[in-house]
């Protein structure tokens, strides 16, 4: 199998250089992969999945995607956030006074993909994880768990190649956890790339590969 | 096509995603796009109203008078080949008809303006009609007779009244064969005749024309507001010309040519006669291109100065709309980081939420065009009586579209450089915000 992303060799600080979050940074994963990034509170697990996303610019190193470099802030970094990127934040970041329907359209708006098929996967989507009730909604109403299933339909929506999903079951519950955990590894088996960064290790079980980030260092365990 | 839709409510969802910042910004345009509208529909539709006035005019006719009317120059023109017509009028001076005490001790007195007719008019009776622009008009006789030749060269003591000043002097309404007495308003020792009352028998009923309906409005309009104790209707008699009086009189020609080309023949001999009696005064000459030239230099200054206020009104409510706007887009912030991490570009972003204030700013200048609308409308009679400022309002599409463009231009000036400032957002940072 080829790599699909790879980080060589990369740095990030934040201050200007003050305090360095990665240091040093070696990271591949391979097309049609799951893989889970754990490590303690503030150890740069967001940092990383930003620089993965194309959202922030590394300090030194090199962005590789499929083979070619790629510069974060650059027309090719639009293009792929556009196309290729799903992005689940930790804070799930859904537009407050959108429907649920509306917040995950949004995603389909910048995508080339035919409108009429997103909609149609969105409704899948809502289906799967059980929000066709709330899809009228606005997302200011939602729980939590709401919130992060909406925003989870909203990464997956335009079906991007790789999904990067931040703490994707922070503050849940156990249901919503695994419902979630389903979710996102049946995505991996229908040939996508998936990375989550998370602190319970053992709903996602069963993974190809697992990191830990521990000063500014990634470790296969 | 869809998405498109889905495009339009995401716009205005985002119009009214913060209440205070949608009526602000609403407030904002709908102020300067009202102001702009009332300007616009004010100066434009007196000015327009002036040049109908004035396009009125046959463009083969002119009015010819002087302050000390010289016969010889009028001779010249009566002479020259291609007048079709001519006819003689002294401009209406007036006479008192009626003076009586009002209860509330005003002082209400009738006066007739009296036009002298120099020709047979027993078809019809052109005359020059004062206000608010000269050019004659035929009115028809509805009953009785016109002034005859013979009435003329004898002076006789007959009149013709129009339809109103019939309807306003007779209680009956049936004037015909019924005298009218005037006085006279000036009192010349030893000219005992010429302060005579004059009694004249009335013949003839001619059609109102075409000012008839204004004519008591702008009358009182003028008089009202500057002698508060006085109310004052000018009624109007056709009289024979040698009834007038001739010192009070001044004296109009009218001309009708049936060419260009004997018209500016005309208007050049005047000027002629004109330069070689410059110091003894000169013809002053009124068609419909001296109307139109007057009516530009009159309105012209008016329209600019407003121009220029209404330009700095709409510089005012822009930059108020845009520290609005900057001030107001935390809210946005998610949104904007959120569509730049599925592709877009600060552009589209930008676009966007130009666009939102844009379809904003249209739908406000739609709403406040409507008011200034019906507000120029209301105000028609108003600004007439109190100002003599003579327009009819009309509905003209350039008026709404142009509005609106003003609308669209305001707003979206006025968010573009807040827009470009939050759509270059960090969206890494913009997270950590939350
Ligand atoms: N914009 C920034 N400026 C300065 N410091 C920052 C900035 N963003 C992150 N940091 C710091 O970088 C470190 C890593 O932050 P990051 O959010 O990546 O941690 P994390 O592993 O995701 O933590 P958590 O598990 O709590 O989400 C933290 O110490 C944080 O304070
Ligand atoms: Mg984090």
């Amino acid at each position: 199998m080829s790599e699909l992303i790879e980080l060589c060799d990369v740095c990030k600080s934040y201050d200007k250089g003050k305090s360095f979050v990665l240091q040093h940074l070696n990271f591949a994963m391979e097309k049609g992969s799951i893989a889970t990034i754990q490590g303690r509170s503030g150890s740069g697990k967001s940092t990383l999945l930003n620089l993965l996303g194309l959202l922030d610019k590394l300090d030194t190193g090199r962005y590789i995607f499929e083979g070619k470099e790629v510069k974060a802030g650059g027309r090719q970094a639009r293009l792929l956030r556009r196309e290729i990127i799903g992005f689940i934040f930790q804070n799930y970041a859904l537009i407050e006074n959108c429907s649920i329907q509306d917040n995950i359209l949004i995603a389909g708006q910048y995508s080339g993909t035919d409108f009429g098929i997103i909609r149609h996967r969105m409704s899948s989507l809502l289906e799967k994880l059980s929000l066709q009730e709330l899809a009228d909604k606005k997302s200011v109403y939602l729980s939590g768990g709401e919130k992060q299933r909406a925003a989870i339909a909203r990464a997956l929506v335009k079906e991007p190649e790789l999904v990067l999903a931040d703490e994707p079951t922070g503050n849940l519950d156990e249901t919503n956890a695994l419902i979630i955990n389903q979710v996102l590894k049946e995505y991996a088996s229908e040939g996508h790339t998936v990375l989550i960064v998370t602190h319970n290790p053992h709903i996602f079980n069963n993974v190809h590969r697992r990191f830990k980030l521990e000063g500014g260092e990634l470790k296969e365990i | 096509m869809r998405k498109l839709l889905f495009g339009l409510k995401q716009l205005w969802l985002g119009i009214t995603a913060q209440r205070i910042r949608f009526a602000l910004t609403s407030i904002g345009l709908c102020l300067g796009a009202f102001l702009f509208s009332s300007g616009l529909i004010l100066s434009d539709s007196w000015y327009r109203t002036q040049m109908e006035e004035a396009e009125r005019i046959p463009s083969n006719t002119m009015l010819v008078s002087g302050q000390n009317t010289r016969i010889d120059g009028i001779r010249l023109l009566q002479n020259l080949e291609g007048t079709d017509y001519s006819i003689f009028m002294q401009e209406e001076y007036s006479r008192t008809l009626l003076r009586t005490q009002l209860p509330g001790a005003k002082e209400f007195s009738v006066k007739a303006n009296l036009i002298g007719l120099t020709g047979e008019s027993n078809k019809g009776i052109t005359k020059s009609i004062h206000s608010p622009d000269y050019y004659p008009a035929e009115m028809e006789i509805v009953r009785g007779r016109g002034i005859l030749n013979a009435d003329i060269q004898k002076g006789a003591f007959v009149a013709v009244i129009d339809e109103l000043t019939e309807r306003v002097l007779f209680e009956d309404h049936d004037a015909l064969g019924k005298t009218v007495t005037l006085y006279s308003d000036t009192m010349r020792p030893g000219q005992e005749d010429l302060n005579r009352p004059l009694s004249l028998k009335i013949v003839g009923i001619a059609k109102n024309s075409y000012y008839a309906d204004e004519q008591p409005y702008l009358l009182r309009s003028r008089y009202n507001s500057s002698n508060n104790n006085q109310i004052l209707l000018q009624l109007c008699l056709y009289v024979p010309e040698p009834l007038l009086d001739e010192d009070l009189c001044r004296k109009v020609y009218a001309f009708t040519f049936d060419s260009e080309e004997s018209y500016r023949e005309a208007k050049r001999l005047i000027s002629d006669i004109n330069f070689q009696y410059r110091y003894f005064g000169v013809y002053s000459l009124q068609s419909r291109e001296t109307l139109i030239a007057q009516t530009e230099m009159i309105t012209a200054p008016v329209r600019r100065t407003a121009d220029l206020v209404i330009l700095m009104v709409l510089v005012l409510s822009g930059l108020t709309i845009m520290s609005i706007l900057f001030f107001s887009t935390k809210d946005r912030l998610t949104e904007i980081a959120v569509r730049k991490t599925f592709g877009a570009s600060t552009a589209e972003i930008t676009l966007q939420l130009v666009s939102e204030a844009g379809l904003l700013g249209m739908l406000c200048s739609a709403a406040a065009f409507g008011a200034a609308f019906v507000l120029s409308m209301a105000l028609q009679n108003y600004i007439r009586e109190q100002f003599d400022i003579y327009y009819h309002v009309r509905f003209r599409l350039h008026y709404l579209l142009s509005t609106m463009l003003v609308g669209l231009t305001l707003a979206s000036l006025s968010s573009l450089i807040p827009a470009f400032y939050a759509a270059r957002l960090q969206v890494v940072k913009t997270m950590r915000l939350e």
